[in-house]
């Protein structure tokens, strides 16, 4: 579902990082006023759960791949602003540093898994859940929100990518960016957002958040003082450990292919936006290190993104609960 | 003035590291076991031949630093960022001469050997570091040292700070007494740490203390201790794997 840089037009990537930029104000502003500056630590391991779950990914017939993202979860868990920010940063550290989504589509990743993705997942579960908590309902509503909130999100990128052939053609007809139409977009994300990929979304947010509520329920209490608890320490090894089973999905998510595969891919061609579009070489490359086995690259940057995200949150918190001390004296 | 202020901050700093470390457990694994896994990764470090193993040291110590309070991942930062920045200036050149990979090789071992470090030094007071080393034969000599630059470092901050608010009293106008007097607020600290010195070594005459420290809590060695040796094994292990 990471949108590369090219597979969108300038436009299209602009307006879409317009649609963000009240949805982030909005989420600051809800963060600064509502939410314990302790707890915006815990954004940083939600952050770190969204970043290692997008890292595993499903393989469905057809030879395309899928993930995770985790995103309702941490909505369920801190709330929709909350997820917001934190699947957005996790979004920019993929982007920056491992090049997985563009940093021009930056704002359309952000739109579909940072803003839709959460608030449909969250609203579905509120809906469904009411004020029942660790109760049988309260799961199933977890499980409904993170397959419709995924499925929403799917069907959003779908669009946006399936609008491009119709806005976007040079004087031949042929198209500038994505190359495919709404009549194969749709189906073709949809299909393994509404079996596989879904299921891994259900999995994961039902899983965790009922591992969560068992082992450290003080993360969705208001408490003045949280840590990072030991079983959450265990759960974000475990899964750092496990990323490698990743990589046994072969080929590449749909739409997510380089300017250099796109044209066997049934298009015939590559769109002269994507073959002389905007070029960003990541840090790491699909984390991936050179010279090192793929598995080990894999785990390494696992480990390297969850830590980079646990850190800028805590350090966030840290700045935030210093001012407001400031403030008070 | 800035060498006093200095001097003032390292009071500071060693007071607050007291009083922080009042409340603190003991480390559960020999100090001296800790120092000496930060000294032989950074050993090890220094000399691989390649990246690998000097990433994933880094990964290991983001992870570890990811798991610390805020205070202390923001006093880590502050170390790092300096000797960092200072490596990559300095191995700048290399990539104008076509050798790009050097610098960054450099400047990953330089990140790596202060993150070590200052992670360390954060879940260690500065008296177990001290009794760390006293662990170790022939390090007497050096252990007294320590104990005493650290020492002297708080009595003659105090010192000092007390002579520059004399000074302070009594300028009167507008003096540089800024530039003027730091020569002899050093010179004056000189003759008191001299006068000092004299008085410490007649007080250990005294108490017949050779400068050999004797710990009271001696810490045989554990399950813990024995499990900490597996990092040793695991590292050295790792080192010939990659090698």
């Amino acid at each position: 579902m990471h949108i590369p840089d090219n597979y969108l037009s300038p436009q299209t990537c602009g307006v879409m990082a317009a649609a963000m930029v009240p949805v982030w104000a909005a989420s600051i502003n809800k963060i600064k006023k509502e939410m314990p500056k302790a707890k915006i630590v815990m954004m940083g391991v939600a952050a770190a759960f969204s970043f290692l779950a997008m890292m595993f990914n499903v393989p469905i017939p057809g030879g395309t791949t899928g993930h995770a993202v985790g995103g309702s979860l941490i909505a369920i868990l801190l709330g929709p602003y909350a997820a917001c920010l934190s699947v957005s940063v996790a979004l920019l550290l993929q982007a920056l540093i491992f090049g997985d989504g563009g940093i021009l589509a930056f704002g359309a990743n952000c739109f579909n898994m940072a803003f839709v993705l959460p608030f449909v997942g969250y609203a579905v579960y509120k809906l469904i859940a009411g004020s029942h908590q660790k109760d049988t309902r309260e799961y199933i509503g977890a499980g409904i929100g993170g397959y419709l909130g995924i499925n929403g999100a799917a069907l959003c990128t779908a669009i946006e990518f399936g609008i491009q052939p119709m806005l976007f053609r040079d004087a031949a007809g042929s198209a500038l960016y994505c190359p495919y139409g709404l009549n194969v977009s749709i189906p073709a994300m949809m299909i393994g957002h509404l079996t596989l990929f879904g299921l891994a979304e259900v999995i994961f947010t039902v899983a965790v958040l009922a591992f969560v509520r068992r082992a450290a329920p003080e993360l969705s209490v208001s408490t003045a003082q949280i840590q990072t608890s030991p079983p959450l320490k265990i759960l974000l090894g475990v899964l750092i450990a496990a990323t490698p089973i990743g990589l046994f999905a072969a080929g590449t998510a749909w739409g997510e292919w380089g300017a250099d595969e796109i044209a066997a891919t049934g298009a015939g061609y590559t769109p002269k936006g994507m073959a002389h579009g905007f070029h960003y070489t990541a840090l790491l490359p699909d984390y991936s290190f050179s010279g090192l086995p793929e598995w080990f690259g894999y785990i390494l940057s696992a480990a390297v993104g969850a830590a980079l995200l646990i850190i800028l949150f805590k350090l966030i918190g840290y700045g935030a609960g210093n001012r407001s001390k400031t403030d008070q004296a | 003035m800035r060498l006093n202020l200095k001097v003032m901050e390292m009071t500071g700093r060693l007071l607050r590291s007291d009083r922080e470390n009042a409340s603190r457990k003991p480390s559960p694994v020999a100090p001296a076991l800790r120092v000496g896994a930060a000294v032989l990764c950074i050993l090890l470090c220094a000399l691989s031949q390649n990246a690998v193993y000097v990433i994933t040291v880094i990964a290991v110590e983001l992870l570890r630093l990811a798991m610390m309070p805020p205070a202390s991942i923001l006093r880590v930062i502050k170390a790092l960022i300096l000797p960092v920045i200072f490596s990559a200036l300095i191995m700048l050149p290399a990539v104008f001469l076509g050798h790009p990979r050097t610098m960054l090789t450099v400047t990953m071992k330089v990140l790596e050997s202060v993150m070590v470090l200052a992670v360390m030094n954060e879940g260690l007071d500065w008296r177990e570091v001290t009794a760390a080393f006293s662990a170790f034969k022939g390090m007497a000599v050096f252990v007294l040292i320590l104990d005493m630059t650290m020492r002297f470092l708080m009595i003659l901050g105090d010192y000092s700070g007390k002579l520059l608010e004399a000074v302070m009293l009594r300028s009167v106008g507008k003096t540089s007494w800024k530039n003027a007097k730091v020569d002899g607020i050093l010179g004056t600290t000189f003759l008191k740490s001299r006068q000092m010195a004299e008085a410490t070594e007649e007080a250990m005459a005294c108490r017949c203390f050779n400068g050999q420290y004797r710990s009271y809590h001696q810490h045989g060695l554990t399950w813990r201790d024995g499990l900490f040796l597996g990092v040793y094994a695991a590292m050295i292990a790792f080192f010939i794997l990659t090698k």
